[in-house]
């Protein structure tokens, strides 16, 4: 079990023109995690790392007080990935990946996979290549949770899907929250109604580093400033996160934190619309 | 090493491949058989040259397949975030390419060359097998190496430079032909070359196992 969850000291990947990290938080048991950030932002990069898809070039990971080394498999065997595009055979019908599978994970729950194979409603003679997009996610989701994962990694598993099966996807994962209340899940997505649906923290991941981290509820309790672009950012804790676009500067600060009344003495605006994840996403995205 | 989920893997390969396997087994050694209809008393060298050639091909054949997939299509990702150690996964390919290997050269000798290895000649059966298995590894390794063309070129290339060299050798060094026929029936001759093809199989996995552990899994997709 992961029970004293994840945490990442300085964990770094760089490649040629981009640097992630160096990154460091901690994923608690019991809580799921939203990441989001623009294309190239590092977020892929991120779960490459967790799942052991990468080498890390600095930096390290900690669960359960040990360090977790590249290729380490029992480490494989607690955590599970899917991907965007999930990658089977296809032309191995759904029943004879999940055999597959259940050769490979020690801890494989064959009543568990035929209960999510139910729920997902995925013929098991069907063959993989036949199966539409929605459900080879589906199964990767299967496969993914039949082996009783402590940690879920979710890479934009839901991008292409409609809206019905999205909305499947929500059903289920809260599903398994409620079953598994030890369960650590990552995801991340570029569609706000996922994380809206399915996390209560929010990593918010830009130039390879965090901008934000954060309860999504704290969301509501933020207020946002504008000023010129050339206005210098004062720096506080309060200032939960800070960005230039439109030739502004925006921050946005705790309210009731009295910083709201010195930036307004200070010639900052405050801008009207409630903040949620939407308006910050899209106030966000983009700016780098 | 053949642990339970190498088995699982290399079954995996062997279903995923299993008809085009098939098809090249059975359809070699139907062409075996066409050749003893056509000439049935030609000397069992040219036929067994002839079959060896052929296996020899399909070793290196299979070596790419099974890599080829997995890189191409993208499941090498799937494996790789799976329990299973690198060892594991390269292994699972060795062993499939061997089952495909080790048989088709059984039937092939045993159904049209026989007359020719026994009694005499079982060092040279066996030195010719470990041949097919060593080029079989090299294929293996290169395709998990590099990309698709530079992949499956390499271990012809290789062949193809040790023929090059025995050829300058047997023109260039007075009585090479002679030598080397006589360290080849020497006592230890075949089982110095014997030890040479293992020694060239096990140096394929390790450089295959030690480049695979150093590549982040997006070094392993095309």
């Amino acid at each position: 079990m992961v029970t004293s969850g994840l945490e990442l000291r300085g964990l770094t990947k760089v490649y040629p023109g981009f640097q992630l990290g160096p990154l460091s938080c901690r994923f608690r048991p019991g809580h799921s995690y939203g990441l989001v950030g623009p294309n190239g932002a590092g977020k892929t990069t991120l779960l490459n790392l967790i799942a052991l898809q990468a080498i890390p070039t600095g930096g390290e990971m900690q669960s359960n007080g040990a360090r977790v080394a590249w290729g380490d498999t029992g480490w494989k065997e607690r955590l599970s990935y899917v991907r965007e595009t999930p990658s089977f055979y296809g032309e191995l019908t759904v029943a004879a990946t999940l055999r597959l599978a259940s050769r490979l994970y020690r801890t494989w729950d064959a009543r568990f996979a035929a209960t999510l194979l139910g729920r997902f409603e995925l013929p098991p003679e069907k063959h993989v290549k036949h199966l539409s997009k929605g459900n080879a996610v589906k199964l990767g989701i299967v496969t993914a949770l039949a082996h009783r994962a402590d940690l879920l990694i979710l890479d934009e598993p839901t991008s292409g899907l409609d809206p019905t099966a999205r909305s499947e996807m929500h059903e289920a994962l809260r599903g398994l929250q409620r079953e598994h209340p030890e369960l650590v899940l990552l995801f991340s997505s570029h569609i706000l109604e996922d994380l809206d649906q399915v996390v209560d923290e929010l990593f918010i991941l830009r130039n390879g580093t965090f901008v934000f981290e954060g309860p999504m509820r704290e969301l509501g309790a933020l207020a946002v400033f504008k000023a010129p672009e050339a206005t210098r950012v004062p720096a506080s804790p309060d200032v939960r996160l800070a960005w230039r676009k439109d030739g502004h500067a925006w921050v946005a600060v705790r309210r009731g934190s009295g910083l709201g009344t010195m930036l307004l003495e200070a010639g900052w605006v405050e801008d009207r619309s409630s903040l949620t994840l939407a308006t910050l996403y899209e106030r966000t995205a983009h700016t780098c | 090493m053949l642990n339970s989920r190498v088995r699982a893997l290399a079954v995996k390969d062997l279903r995923l491949h299993a008809r085009s396997i098939i098809v090249t087994q059975v359809g070699l050694i139907a062409f075996g058989a066409l050749g003893r209809f056509i000439r049935p008393g030609a000397p069992p060298d040219d036929l067994g040259w002839f079959l060896y050639y052929i296996n020899f091909l399909m070793a290196g054949f299979w070596g790419d397949w099974f890599v080829s997939r997995e890189k191409v299509k993208g499941t090498a990702a799937w494996l790789r975030s799976l329990p299973l150690s690198d060892a594991d996964i390269v292994a699972s390919k060795l062993v499939a390419q061997a089952v495909c290997t080790v048989p088709l050269w059984v039937a092939c000798s045993g159904l049209f060359l026989w007359r020719f290895f026994v009694p005499g000649r079982v060092g040279t059966w066996v030195v010719l097998l470990l041949g097919l298995l060593a080029f079989g590894g090299v294929s293996l390794a290169a395709r998990w190496r590099f990309h698709q063309k530079a992949g499956q070129l390499l271990p012809f290339g290789i062949v193809g430079v040790l023929l090059v060299l025995l050829t300058l050798v047997e023109h260039l060094v007075p009585d090479a032909t002679t030598w080397l026929g006589a360290v080849w029936q020497s006592v230890g001759g075949k089982a110095a070359v014997a030890a040479s093809l293992v020694f060239c199989y096990i140096a394929a996995w390790w450089a295959t196992l030690r480049w695979v552990r150093r590549c982040d899994t997006s070094m392993l997709l095309e």
